[in-house]
């Protein structure tokens, strides 16, 4: 066995502490790794675009959703649960609205799409802050990955696959997952493209990210004057391929994190070899 | 077409859909993944008929209504 897989480093910190921090505060699991500056831009982005969100669509949002399914852990299933301080503001601030019905504003879906993908961002960070703390004290990696490449396969899925060299992987991915939210978005016409309608179905296919959300911005909420037979069998569709791409970003994640510390185990196998020269 | 071939197709669908990303879930290699696959969705297909032949003989017998 080579000096380096012998040599064991101490982490930096528990990623499970790093995740549930950054999960209650977003840049709170890079702030108790030491790198505050990344926290506060964690921060910053995370709960701007959140506010962002919450500004265009005035706070309306969860008004979309239907009278008895709201209650206290109602947001439990949103995208914005990914932000968890800004969900709990939220429904502080928000909640759902005044029993005086309101019209919506013109940008409502702009702001949903906003305050959702605020909750994705900061997945994103908790995915970095976790993979930092998995690598020694003093050693950050130079790029993002493997959280750029979690971002990547969200906006495109497989995409974060094929960004770390496993292209079929990627290909198979993009085939099966955006050809599965395709034909559901077929079987329902287009009216599972919409948040209003079906509040927590459009959470689910959020996680396909760029192909939803090109086509809520194509075809979304459009007016429905037939019944559609196989709308269930569409709405699920989309949700299912939503929800399994998080079963492959977790699998990029967890790929990133392990070529992480493989690289700095390959760093630390040089003076190794340098040391085995000299000896001899 | 018929209403019941049509469900069976969407059921294969999601079925082989949820079958590979799981497989690629649980191998970080292409070619155990793929290997794993057939078997797999056989797995999934099976089960899944084996309920509902329960549940179709349940509604038949038991949880007859009217």
């Amino acid at each position: 066995m080579s000096w380096s897989t012998q040599q064991k480093f101490e982490p930096r910190g528990s990623p499970a502490v790093a995740t549930w921090i950054g999960w209650i505060l977003p840049g709170g699991g890079h702030l108790i790794l030491g790198e505050a500056i990344l926290g506060a831009v964690a921060f910053a982005s995370v709960m701007g675009l959140f506010l962002l969100g919450v500004r265009v669509s005035q706070g309306m949002v969860f008004e979309f959703l239907d009278t008895d399914l709201r209650g206290p852990f109602a947001g439990a299933l949103t995208p914005e649960v990914g932000n968890l301080a800004g969900l709990v503001y939220y429904m502080k601030a928000h909640g759902f609205g005044t029993p005086i019905p309101r019209s919506w504003p013109e940008h409502i879906h702009l702001g949903a799409w906003l305050m959702a993908t605020s909750g994705f961002l900061n997945v994103v960070f908790v995915s970095h802050a976790a993979a930092i703390a998995r690598l020694p004290k003093g050693y950050l990696p130079r790029g993002f990955a493997p959280a750029s490449h979690v971002l990547l396969g969200w906006i495109v899925p497989g995409l974060g696959h094929v960004m770390q060299g496993r292209r079929r992987r990627g290909v198979c991915v993009f085939v099966a997952l955006v050809g599965l939210f395709v034909l559901g978005t077929v079987l329902a016409d287009g009216s599972n493209l919409d948040r209003e309608r079906h509040f927590y179905y459009w959470g689910g296919q959020f996680l396909v990210g760029g192909p939803a959300a090109i086509l809520e911005w194509m075809h979304g909420h459009a007016h429905l004057s037939r019944d559609l037979r196989y709308v269930d069998a569409g709405l699920v569709f989309g949700c299912i391929a939503g929800l399994l791409n998080i079963l492959c970003l977790l699998d990029v994640h967890g790929y990133g994190v392990a070529k992480l510390r493989s690289e700095y185990e390959a760093s630390l196998a040089v003076p190794s070899n340098v040391a085995t020269g000299v000896a001899a | 077409m018929n209403d019941l071939l049509v469900h069976a197709l969407l059921f294969l669908v999601v079925a082989a859909v949820i079958v590979v990303c799981g497989a690629f879930y649980s191998e970080t290699e292409d070619a155990p993944a793929f290997r794993l696959m057939p078997k797999r969705l056989l797995w999934l297909v099976g089960g899944c008929a084996l309920l509902a032949l329960i549940l179709i003989v349940l509604e038949k017998t038991v949880a007859r209504v009217g």
